[in-house]
């Protein structure tokens, strides 16, 4: 079987097994009336409600609620989602950039200073366990006294926090994978440190770059959502999330906001992957993305 | 490793957080910065102290929250990689699976678990923080049961060695660099987890809702107190995974 | 075609190995070509030839981890499968294949550990075998911290520790530079002569193969078959002197021929 073929059933296969799984336990709840058979106690999932407020609903009723409007009489959830989505995104692509920026900056740094690797590396390591959400309204307030950023920019730095860090160690890693045989002979040549970077190491550093991007892409995404919600009068998917979870009576919204959200992360994960394909063969001499 | 050479290893993050400690102190004051933003850290480490006793109890809560998730979530992904040796099939399907979630932000999902178990039931946050640890432990276990050279499989074949025999003296034991990697991505993930679950919508003596409500108080010094807090947890988490490996994996005579 | 000078065949025919018009073929390629092959107990028997002649997978095929296309593998008189199950042969590759988690000894106690013997027999073999090849202050070390040449010792060890009547070499030395490689066979002859196994093994260097064995079986190139045996008649034990006679220079000189006859 072709590798396109068989990867396109694949894709297929996964969300068709999840939905199965989904409505089988649906399905296989209600006919149990909620409760482990021939006991009292109830399943961990209850499936119970109705209309909007349904605590699991058929896959099909969070598919149509994208077309019905979601409060009142006003735009479809469609499009308000989409609206939303546009918003998420200036902030997942300006944290991915940024972040992608200080990630390679930092890690050309350590790859050339040992000592700013042994000072500064325990640091960026530790700012991972640090639960950044704790900054965002100080971030927020930050930005906005800043009068030409535009708020989201604060959502946008938030993003950038995570993203720094699988940039970092991917470059690093990746800049000290040239073969140093291939470092001695450039040497020889007497070409300047520089040349050294930009002709060998960085394109030796390439498949790398892409493993920290494509890590960094999902991250960018958590970041953004996160980010909104501790953001006060936020916009974006990850506030829409918030209010949707509130109250008690837009529950197949909130499934479909986090379809839209699944949705965006894999999208951002798989646009880093096209992109890996159409450009790193030029550096490693073989397709084939990893 | 003799005296100087810990030294050098130990010296340069030292002298880094001492001089940031001092940069940032001194900046405060000097720039006059409102400790509204920006508290001094003697003003943080003041406030850790004051509030010490709350502080321990928030952890705890989400301390308990994060452990819990950890050790289901990790359990779970280690669990289904070891299965996945058996049939080839269910392999590929995991490695596939652990792929496409890995992309999801699983985080958005906190909301559905509040519907489900209650928001203010602790299982809505642990099964956030399991499924977040879960899927990078699948994936570092997948990648480690498969590291085992082929060699070393032929090796035991000549002795042959039933299917079970091979998983627990090679492929296990072979996994396991690769799984504690990915373990102590975890723990680092698993505190940050806990936290965000908290954050929409968590029990009231969880570090999360302290978080927010000192937030909303413009209590930031506070804030930055329970951050410090919940930091000294995830690295202490992190250490003991650390110590876990080093339990696992002995370095030998003459060298660590 | 089989070519003998002076091979050392017993009258009755079966050796500790019989090989019997055994092919394989891989999808397209033709491995071996109608290999015929006796190999006496208690010989060195090597098998020489170019590479991608078909000797590894020969061997292979004599334990059980490849299944001839046709023909017939005896191993002590059994089936290739049942002397696998019996665990009549020890294996060593080219690859030392030693586990890094485990300490030395307890990675040659492995093999034991999978029959199922009690810990203090296990552990008084592992000494044992860790002292027949030298190797007995390195018992609790890692195998990292060991020289490749080590390795394979202790891979020996291990290949040797339930004193299987058969011993199958995959170019051990192969990966090793020619000095350790001349020292570790002083050393495999040494041990060979104390346990008394009967040994095939394959090379790609013909100096290596005359000076270790009994008799040397000489492959043609893909699509293999053993073009001639000869008998090395030089005296056991063998020593640096043996290498600088001018028999073994003859000796090393007809087998170098007999492969460039086969157009190798």
């Amino acid at each position: 079987m072709r590798s396109g073929v068989r990867r396109g059933l694949a894709a297929i296969a996964l969300p068709t097994a999840l939905v199965a799984g989904w409505e089988g336990y649906r399905a296989l709840a209600l006919a149990l009336d909620n409760t482990w058979p021939g006991t009292d106690v109830a399943l961990p999932v209850a499936v119970r409600g109705t209309g909007n407020a349904q605590q699991f609903p058929h896959t099909w009723d969070v598919i149509m609620a994208f077309g019905r409007p979601y409060r009142g009489a006003g735009e479809t959830l469609g499009a308000y989602l989409l609206g939303q989505v546009g918003f998420t995104l200036r902030e997942v692509g300006v944290g991915f950039a940024l972040g992608g920026l200080l990630g390679f900056a930092l890690g050309t740094l350590f790859a050339h200073s040992r000592l700013a690797e042994r000072s500064l590396l325990p640091y960026v390591v530790a700012s991972q366990t640090v639960p950044f959400i704790a900054f965002a309204p100080i971030v927020v307030l930050a930005v906005n006294s800043v009068d030409w950023l535009p708020r989201w920019w604060g959502v946008a730095v938030l993003s950038t926090y995570l993203v720094f860090f699988p940039m970092t160690v991917n470059t690093l890693r990746g800049l000290r994978s040239a073969s140093p045989q291939a470092e001695e002979l450039l040497r020889s040549y007497r070409t300047s440190a520089w040349t050294r970077l930009w002709r060998l190491r960085v394109p030796a550093a390439v498949p790398y770059l892409f493993v920290g991007a494509k890590v960094g892409a999902t991250a960018a995404v958590v970041g953004a959502i996160v980010g909104e919600l501790s953001a006060p009068s936020s916009q974006g998917i990850g506030a829409a999330l918030f209010a949707f979870g509130r109250v008690s009576n837009q529950s197949v919204q909130l499934f479909a906001t986090v379809l839209v959200a699944a949705a965006l992360g894999i999208v951002s994960y798989l646009a880093v992957s096209a992109a890996e394909r159409a450009v790193a063969w030029r550096f490693t001499g073989r397709r084939g993305a990893s | 490793m003799s005296l100087p050479a810990r030294l050098r290893s130990w010296l340069p993050p030292l002298v880094t957080a001492v001089a940031v400690l001092a940069l940032w102190e001194l900046a405060v004051r000097g720039f006059r910065i409102r400790p509204i933003l920006l508290p001094p850290p003697s003003a943080i480490a003041a406030a850790v102290v004051d509030d010490a006793p709350r502080l321990l109890s928030a952890i705890w809560v989400t301390g308990r929250t994060a452990l819990a998730g950890f050790v289901l979530g990790c359990g779970a992904g280690f669990l289904a990689a070891v299965a996945g040796t058996r049939w080839i099939t269910l392999r590929q399907g995991l490695a596939v699976t652990g792929v496409v979630f890995g992309a999801v932000p699983i985080v958005a999902t906190a909301p559905i678990f509040n519907l489900w178990f209650g928001a203010l039931s602790p299982w809505s946050d642990i099964a956030v923080v399991a499924l977040v640890v879960c899927f990078p432990t699948l994936i570092g276990t997948l990648t480690g049961l498969a590291s085992a050279p082929a060699a070393s499989h032929e090796l035991l074949a000549t002795y042959g060695a039933a299917p079970r025999v091979v998983l627990t003296k090679l492929t296990v034991p072979a996994s396991l660099p690769f799984v504690f990697g990915a373990l102590r991505v975890a723990a680092a993930l698993s505190v940050i987890a806990a936290v965000v679950a908290e954050f929409f919508g968590g029990f009231r003596d969880s570090a999360g809702f302290f978080i927010k409500t000192l937030m909303a108080n413009a209590d930031y010094t506070g804030a930055w107190a329970t951050v410090a807090a919940l930091c000294a947890f995830g690295l202490l988490l992190y250490g003991a995974v650390g110590l876990a490996e080093r339990a696992a994996l002995p370095p030998s005579k003459g060298e660590g | 075609m089989l070519a003998t000078r002076g091979a050392t065949t017993p009258a009755s025919g079966a050796g500790i190995v019989s090989l019997r018009g055994v092919s394989k073929t891989f999808g397209a390629t033709v491995a071996l070509q109608d290999v015929s092959l006796e190999v006496v107990e208690g010989g060195f028997v090597s098998l020489l030839g170019p590479s991608g002649c078909g000797k590894s997978t020969l061997l292979r095929a004599v334990a059980d981890l490849v299944t001839p296309s046709t023909g017939s593998v005896e191993v002590a008189g059994k089936t290739a499968s049942r002397a696998r199950d019996n665990r009549d042969y020890g294996m060593v590759f080219q690859a030392a294949t030693l586990f890094d988690w485990r300490t030395i000894r307890r990675n040659v106690e492995l093999p034991l550990e999978i029959m199922g013997w009690p810990k203090a027999r296990r552990r008084e073999r592992a000494e044992q075998m860790l002292a027949l090849v030298g190797l007995t202050e390195f018992a609790d070390h890692r195998p990292p911290q060991l020289s490749g040449g080590m390795q394979q010792r202790v891979a020996i060890a291990r290949a040797l520790a339930f004193e299987p009547r058969l011993l199958l070499m995959d170019e051990p030395f192969g990966a090793l530079d020619e000095i350790t490689r001349e020292r570790l066979n002083d050393e495999l002859l040494a041990v060979w002569r104390r346990t008394q196994t009967t040994v095939l093994f394959v090379t790609h260097s013909i100096p290596e193969a005359v000076f270790l064995s009994s008799s040397v079986a000489v492959m043609s190139a893909r699509p293999g078959r053993v073009i001639a045996e000869i008998a090395v008649d030089l005296p056991y034990p063998r020593t640096v002197e043996t290498r600088e006679s001018p028999r073994y220079f003859a000796l090393v000189t007809e087998v170098r021929e007999a492969l460039r006859s086969a157009g190798a």
